[in-house]
């Protein structure tokens, strides 16, 4: 039955854009019965589209590095602190993370514009001569999807850091290691499976971001979404929309397969040769400790 | 190698105190045990030595300088934790040369060093392994391989055999003991087993509510325990409550319910007649006669108390025998397997009077002693209910 009922409800529906795609648009949303490359083929022969494909990539990728720099700290903090502010903090960032983007946005158009106090404030310490340009711009659209998905990715983080017992990094510091070198030599490996699945969500909610993009972006950055969301409602083109949220879904599918398997790759490699079957050491009580090499120095 | 000091070390959590002016010399080259009951301040003790926490007052330091304000990573330490804290995302070779690679030596020499130290642990064919793929007491090994690889000048412990069968334990303790002897590093272990504490120790630091209640080497503090509690707490003790009659030719004579009990003065503990004081006496110490059966049994130099047995109890070694010696009240002892005395016989308890200890009475449950009333039938302290048992003798376990 779950079956039946989720092949129904998610199957079925991109079975049908999917296949539109595979259409030729007749205008006024009437879609053609013959079968054509066509949509795929202006798809990619366009630059504009290509452009737009990478431009999307690249935004995504950026605001998850970005995220995954600020939200690190903030993740490792928060799952190291005491349980009652620790329920208090979480229960913040829950909050935060549902407000809808729409809201989170007109906040940001008003501290981005112009005359806002972003810009105030960096022309009173002196650091700009004129405004910044951020709204209608890749940075302000950056800058709107790190501030929508930075609440998840703090919560992801901070579940996967809190799994790493306290004492290994007192063993860590115990044995001569630094701050950073706990960071990065401890932490930072053993959640890295927990790091690589927290981005991928990320990074996926960023590539099919629309509101960001639409208000922050001012029609100016135009990003996969936005242009599916054009030629749905500006040209009534079904099918080319459908091609495009194909190429949107694929992409995102295959940069997470991708990712996948380097990760798999990369504990294969970590654990060197497969595992043998070594005999397990006992304690051998025929051989006394005292008998063995000594190694003091 | 480094002589560990730590002066009048105090620490509050939230306003309750769990260091109390702790104060320890350990030398160089030394093991010293920190043992106690749970919550008795001994990880917090160690993690302070260790820099995780700072204390509220006093200092710790290492050859006589002070490190209390030194990060950890600066103290060249080693330490076992009670959970190994092996890391889990580094094999077997990593983590025992973690210390060395954050200090920077080439890897050659790493190399060289873990080898020799999965050698010295008889697990030299698991430096590819993971953490993960070893059993508890390899993994045990690993973490005190890794804690010695860079020749730290104190090497902690907290618990660290503590999640092992008996077995294994005593092989570990064995293997442990000759390790640290071998590279003679200065060692503060930590844990509640008090057999570990006194095969293990050079010198164990008995710790209570974050207080020392006695250091010494394990041969005094079991010998000559100091107060009723290093009784109880190393080995088993009997108590029983009495009031000072009388002192007589080098030794006090003591009333108590059940007549009367001798015990030698010793200089360090002096008591005026009058004073309400604690009978001590080990299991091990006690022996049963038949009433009547031994003429020296009413001597000077023996104690006798009348008793019934009430059970036998096998345990290995001996043959534990529980002796009513007055109403509600018991007596643990020692016995070997060929006394026969059935439950229910009339028999006589005789000891040693230089093996029995006197301690000024204080009630203290935790010990099992609650409340006296002296011979004279005024009680010192009345009980809330019953009248009945009042003068306990507490049979302690550790
Ligand atoms: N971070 C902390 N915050 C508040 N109280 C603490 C903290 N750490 C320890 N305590 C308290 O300090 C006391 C001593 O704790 P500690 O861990 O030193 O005991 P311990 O002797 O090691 O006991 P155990 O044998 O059970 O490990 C306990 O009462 C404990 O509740
Ligand atoms: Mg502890």
């Amino acid at each position: 039955m779950p079956v039946v009922a989720s092949f129904i409800l998610f199957a079925l529906p991109q079975y049908f854009f999917i296949a539109s795609s595979f259409h030729e648009n007749l205008g006024y949303g009437r879609i053609g019965e013959a079968w054509t490359l066509a949509n795929y083929h202006r798809l990619f022969t366009d630059r504009f589209y290509i452009g737009a494909l990478v431009k999307t990539v690249g935004l995504s990728a950026a605001s998850t590095i970005v995220c995954l720099i600020i939200g690190f700290p903030v993740a490792y903090m928060l799952a190291r602190m005491g349980t009652r502010s620790k329920a208090a903090l979480s229960g913040l960032l829950v909050a935060a993370m549902f407000v809808t983007p729409v809201v989170k946005d007109l906040g940001l158009i008003i501290i981005l514009s112009q005359s806002g106090i972003v810009n105030q404030t960096l022309e009173l310490l002196g650091i700009i001569t004129g405004p910044i340009q951020w709204l209608g711009a890749e940075i302000g659209v950056l800058i709107g999807l790190v501030h929508y998905m930075l609440p998840l990715i703090v919560l992801l983080l901070a579940t996967v850091i809190a799994t790493v017992p306290r004492s290994l990094e007192d063993a860590a510091h115990a044995h001569g290691a630094s701050r950073a070198r706990v960071y990065y030599g401890v932490i930072v490996p053993i959640v890295r499976p927990g790091i690589i699945a927290a981005a991928l969500m990320v990074f996926n909610l960023a590539m099919g971001a629309f509101t960001t993009p639409a208000l922050l972006g001012g029609g100016r950055v135009l990003t996969f979404a936005i242009l599916i969301q054009r030629s749905v409602i500006l040209d009534v083109d079904y099918p080319f929309a459908a091609s495009l949220s194909s190429v949107l879904l694929v992409t995102v599918f295959l940069l997470n397969v991708l990712a996948g398997f380097l990760m798999v790759r990369q504990a294969q490699v970590r654990r060197g040769r497969p595992k043998r079957t070594a005999p397990p050491t006992s304690l051998d009580p025929a051989v006394p400790a005292g008998a063995t090499a000594a190694v003091g120095t | 190698m480094a002589r560990v000091t730590i002066e009048q070390l105090g620490k509050r959590f939230g306003g309750e105190t769990v260091i109390d002016h702790v104060s320890l010399d350990v030398k160089e080259g030394e093991f010293v045990t920190l043992l106690g009951p749970s919550g008795c301040g001994k990880t917090t003790t160690l993690r302070i030595v260790a820099g995780f926490l700072s204390p509220d007052t006093g200092c710790v330091c290492f050859n006589g300088a002070d490190v209390t304000r030194v990060p950890t990573q600066k103290r060249r330490l080693g330490m076992v934790f009670q959970d190994y804290a092996l890391f889990p995302h580094l094999n077997v070779a990593d983590n025992v040369g973690f210390a060395l690679r954050a200090s920077g030596t080439p890897k050659a020499d790493i190399g060289r060093r873990v080898r020799d130290l999965l050698a010295l642990i008889r697990l030299p064919s698991v430096g590819d392994r993971f953490p993960a793929e070893l059993s508890g007491g390899q993994q045990q090994r690993i973490a005190i391989a890794r804690a010695l690889a860079h020749t730290p000048a104190v090497l902690l412990m907290d618990e660290p055999l503590g999640a092992l069968d008996l077995k294994l334990r005593e092989a570990m303790q064995n293997e442990l003991h000759a390790i640290q002897r071998q590279l003679g590093i200065t060692t503060i272990y930590v844990t509640h087993d008090q057999e570990e504490a006194l095969s293990l120790s050079d010198r164990i630091a008995l710790m209570r509510r974050g207080k020392i209640e006695q250091l010494g080497t394990p041969k005094e503090i079991y010998g000559r325990p100091a107060t009723p509690f290093s009784a109880f707490f190393l080995g088993k003790i009997n108590f029983l409550a009495g009031k000072l009659q009388n002192v007589y030719k080098n030794t006090y004579v003591v009333a108590t319910e059940r007549g009367i009990v001798r015990a030698p003065v010793r200089p360090d503990a002096a008591f005026t007649v009058g004073d309400e004081v604690l009978i001590a006496v080990r299991p091990e110490h006690l022996r049963i006669a038949n009433p009547g059966a031994r003429g020296d049994v009413s001597s000077d130099l023996v104690n006798s108390l009348k008793g019934r047995v009430l059970r036998q109890k096998f345990i290995g070694k001996v043959l534990q025998f529980e002796v009513e010696v007055t109403e509600g009240r018991t007596f643990v002892i020692d016995g070997s397997v060929d006394w026969v005395s059935e439950p229910g016989s009339a028999i006589e308890v005789t000891w040693n009077v230089a093996a029995t200890n006197l301690y000024p009475f204080a009630i203290d449950p935790e010990i099992g002693v609650d409340e006296v009333r002296t011979p004279q039938g005024d009680p010192a302290v009345r009980a809330s209910t019953g009248e009945g048992r009042i003068v306990p003798a507490a049979r302690a376990t550790a």
